[in-house]
């Protein structure tokens, strides 16, 4: 009887041993196999616009390297918050660990990203901004430094007659107001030289026709800035219609093909770049970080470039405008 | 101090030892495996990534080849001299335009294919696109590179080819100076721009493990394909670039983030790019940890079998080791049987076990011998014992024949002596262990004759026999000492006259006979000391005693047999043999049992 008991002893330790080394390596491997969700929606998905695209690249970028699922929503047009919305809600259903979002409002979103909080799940802000702070990492270009870069910038257009005219974009976003803010800083003792602050709420014929109403009323504009793509290519496209390109000097934000070829042609002087894939690319990676339940900085500023016909074909600013 | 662990049994023992010797192998076996193993995929994958871009580099250089084949065809080709150089610019303008859409439809990953004069005049793609006057090519590295080649095939690093209006495409640029035939000076140049597309497409089809990648730089360390080309650019992502320029085998890296990666690289000769594949050792790690739970998972299977075995095994070991061991113990006890094991086969058990066997006999037969020896010797002190006649009784016989004869009772006194001889015949003459019971009897009667004439009036007696028993085998001596015992402890201290009655009959295979008499019966405690006394040397009676006889019926018949005594006071004594039926002709049987 004794020597039985002996027996199954030894074979209960043995069992015991084996189910234990096993937990330990299953359990390893299932921590390294998780893989973290993470549901991206940005302002828009479209094909022509390489700001956001770009952006997009960089997020699938990171997700590869840190091998994340990530689940891309987004509306086909820029400015359809409502449909962010609804994507957010569709986000929250999908349960990831992250979500990573571009809020296209200041503040009328704010309901629907506590939802997001509410569901347990981590958030991740590119881009831009919310009045609250919900997020538990922002990155975004830092637009008071950009629109610094800016104001620094058309210091070297600065004449004694210049006067200037700011094309923001919609008037309470958070972006619009810290670029202006910048120009402003920027300036320095020349901010008094601005004459008007024009917004284009983000629409090309908007930003073209009011450029177009402001030169005729107020001819001795000289010196444009355009606060974002928008209301940059609206100007240009007014400026060279009007065949101003030697008279007023345009500096401006973002690119897209056309902003490029009117860099090349010399009707904008200077372009400020933002860089959309290492936007992307950092918001997953932190996104990852912080699934993973590592600490991170609350806000990550991504750099913006400044591009003039002298520098367009550089390697590092070709592949900046120049996505494919 | 080594302290040596001693358990219990040697099952416990071989179990443990064989279990640690099982462990010990497997571990060694799995620890070498594990070694091999991971060595075989670091080896596999090093071979892996290098086959995947020597593939990447044959499809570019084939590529190149063939652009390189289709500017040997275009520089050389008249028409287009005569379109830069000659006078009949528009005569020719078709003839171009349809090789160079010819070119473009048949290969699908040219992009762009222009010739440029020095004298302004150019042909791009179908002739219908204008050249981006804006472009300034000059300030482009690619086209400076061209241009100081002479006619001679440069291959650009990836840029973006700004030189066709409103067309900013990724491209890789084939360049080559045309000579004017008339001045024999390189007064153009042709160009031939791959799309970049395809070498994107041919670097992400290629997979290494799910996060490793492939990478190209050129032969300044410029990156001409990386899929993170711009976090690199924009220094968030570090690379190496120049680090791979010059090494021929694989590199060991750790990145910013703490990733072990793993490079090889292969320089392309064709056109001067290092083609780099990326491997993250974190992914080798993984399968090698899947491989090391496989092989873990595999040595505790075979331990556990092994310790299975090991109980079984050492159970059928010590199996007949401990039939032995309590066969050994029962010997040890007395019990002197042979031991059967089944040790399963002829070995040094086995053999053990016959020893002890032989062994266990040997003590038995001895032991048997021995036992023999002992009940000879006692049988023949009983048998010396048994001619001992109390010499008391002979001096009290003759002195009560010599009173006779002074007291002129001649009758009396022949009557003694001749029944006194008769007793003596039967006493001393017969040597025999045996007498029939009549013998007995009348031995008995005898002595009873001599001492009713001692004590007169004092004993009558009686004698009734069953017939059918008087030929049946006795032992000698055995009624005698009875009824000397019921004369001198019973009758001796009665007033007046006593009674003796001596019965016999057969009950089935027994012979019961009864010596009673009607004294004073005695005390248990008497009883006891008469048992007890068998060798007490009274001088008054026959030294024989109750536990005398008891021990020799029980010698001579077994255990079943012998004598059983109830006795009351002042009401008397009943003396019970107990011995087998046995005719003369059995006397043999019984002696050879004895």
């Amino acid at each position: 009887m004794k020597k039985h008991k002996n027996g199954i002893v030894l074979l209960l330790l043995l069992l015991a041993a084996s189910c234990f080394v096993f937990s330990l390596i299953r359990l390893g491997e299932f921590r390294e196999n998780k893989k973290v969700k993470i549901v991206f929606i940005p302002k828009v998905m479209d094909e022509t616009n390489d700001f956001w695209m770009s952006m997009i690249s960089g997020a699938k970028s990171a997700a590869r390297e840190y091998q994340a699922d990530i689940v891309i929503l987004a509306p086909q047009i820029e400015n359809d918050y409502v449909t962010q919305e609804k994507y957010i809600d569709e986000a929250i259903k999908l349960n990831p660990d992250v979500i990573a979002l571009s809020p296209i409002r200041y503040s009328e979103m704010t309901d629907s990203v506590w939802k997001i909080k509410e569901a347990g799940i981590k958030l991740v802000l590119l881009d831009s901004m919310l009045d609250e702070d919900l997020a538990e990492c922002c990155v975004s270009t830092d637009n008071i430094e950009a629109g610094t870069q800016m104001g620094n910038k058309m210091l070297d257009y600065m004449k004694d007659d210049t006067r200037i005219a700011i094309m923001s974009f919609v008037k309470a976003s958070s972006t619009a107001i810290e670029r202006e803010q910048g120009v402003r800083t920027g300036l320095g003792e020349y901010e008094n030289r601005i004459e008007i602050v024009l917004y284009s709420n983000s629409d090309y014929e908007q930003a073209y026709e009011q450029t177009k109403q402001l030169l005729k009323e107020k001819p001795e504009i000289n010196l444009i800035a355009g606060l974002n793509l928008y209301s940059t290519v609206g100007v240009a496209r007014a400026v060279r219609e009007m065949d101003l390109k030697h008279k007023i000097n345009i500096v401006g934000f973002d690119n897209d093909v056309e902003g490029i070829q009117y860099l090349e042609e010399g009707i904008i002087d200077t372009l400020i770049v933002q860089k959309p894939f290492n936007m992307g690319y950092l918001g997953i990676q932190k996104a990852v970080e912080i699934a993973k339940g590592k600490k991170v900085e609350k806000i990550i500023y991504s750099e913006t470039e400044i591009i003039t016909i002298d520098n367009i074909y550089t390697d590092e600013n070709q592949k900046l405008l120049f996505p494919f | 101090m080594i302290r040596k662990i001693r358990f219990k049994s040697i099952r416990t023992s071989m179990i443990i030892y064989f279990s640690c010797l099982v462990l010990l192998i497997v571990t060694a076996f799995m620890f070498f495996s594990i070694k091999y193993t991971k060595e075989n995929l670091m080896e596999n994958s090093e071979e892996n990534s290098r086959r995947l871009i020597e593939q990447v580099n044959l499809s570019i250089e084939n590529y190149v080849d063939h652009m390189e084949n289709i500017s040997h065809v275009v520089v050389s080709n008249r028409d287009m001299r005569e379109y830069l150089f000659g006078d009949d610019e528009t005569g020719v303008w078709p003839h171009l335009k349809e090789e160079f859409q010819t070119i473009l439809q048949v290969r699908k990953d040219i992009y762009n294919i222009a010739i440029l004069g020095n004298n302004g005049r150019y042909f791009i793609n179908g002739g219908n696109r204008a050249m981006n006057t804006r472009a300034q090519l000059e300030k482009k590295e690619w086209y400076r590179e061209a241009k100081e080649a002479g006619s001679e095939i440069v291959i650009s690093s990836s840029h973006v080819q700004n030189l066709v209006k409103g067309d900013y495409k990724w491209v890789v640029t084939l360049s080559r100076g045309i000579q004017n035939p008339k001045t024999q000076q390189v007064e153009g140049l042709f160009i031939l721009d791959l799309n970049y597309d395809v070498i994107n497409d041919l670097c992400e089809s290629i997979h290494l493990g799910n996060k490793g990648y492939v990478y190209i730089v050129d032969q300044k360390g410029e990156i001409v394909y990386h899929p993170q080309q711009q976090l690199i650019l924009s220094g968030v992502k570090n690379e190496l670039l120049k680090e791979v320029l010059n090494q021929n085998t694989g590199i060991s890296y750790k990145d910013e983030n703490g990733e072990n990666k793993i490079y090889t690289t292969f320089r392309s000769g064709k056109t001067g790019w290092t083609i780099v594949g990326v491997v993250y050792t974190s992914e080798l790690v993984k399968r090698e940890q899947a491989m090391r739970a496989m092989y873990i998972g595999m040595a505790l299977v075979l331990i556990i079998l092994a310790g299975v075995i090991a109980i079984f095994l050492s159970d059928s070991i010590t199996k007949p080791i401990k039939q032995l061991q309590a066969g050994m113990k029962k010997v040890q006890e007395g019990r002197f049987q042979p031991v059967y094991i089944d040790a399963g086969g002829d070995n040094e058990i086995a053999s053990l076990n016959r020893s002890f066997n032989r062994m266990t006999e040997h003590i038995d037969e001895l032991m048997k011998r021995n036992m023999a020896e002992q009940v000879e010797k006692r049988k023949s002190e009983l048998k010396a014992l048994q001619s001992q006649i109390n010499p008391h009784f002979l001096y009290n016989t003759l002195d009560s024949i010599i009173w006779m004869i002074e007291t002129d009772d001649a009758q009396q006194a022949i009557k003694m002596t001749s029944i006194l001889a008769r007793f003596f015949r039967q006493a001393i003459g017969n040597s025999d262990v045996f007498v029939t019971i009549s013998q007995e009897l009348e031995y008995t009667k005898n002595y009873l004759l001599i001492q009713q004439m001692r004590y007169r009036d004092k004993v009558t007696f009686d004698i009734q026999v069953n017939p059918d028993i008087l030929e049946c085998h006795i032992i000698k001596l055995v009624m005698q000492p009875l009824v000397e015992n019921a004369l001198y402890h019973g009758l001796k201290y009665k007033e007046g006259c006593g009674h003796i009655w001596i019965t016999g009959y057969r009950l089935e295979n027994k012979v019961i006979l009864k010596v009673m008499d009607d004294g004073i019966g005695m005390e248990t405690e008497t009883l006891q000391n008469l048992f007890r006394n068998k060798n007490k040397t009274g001088g008054k009676h026959n030294g024989v005693g109750l536990g005398n006889i008891q021990n020799r019926l029980k010698l001579y018949y077994g255990e079943e047999y012998g004598i059983q005594v109830d006795s009351e006071r002042e009401i008397g004594t009943a003396i019970t043999i107990e011995i087998p039926f046995l005719l003369p002709e059995h006397k043999e049987d019984t002696d050879e049992k004895a």
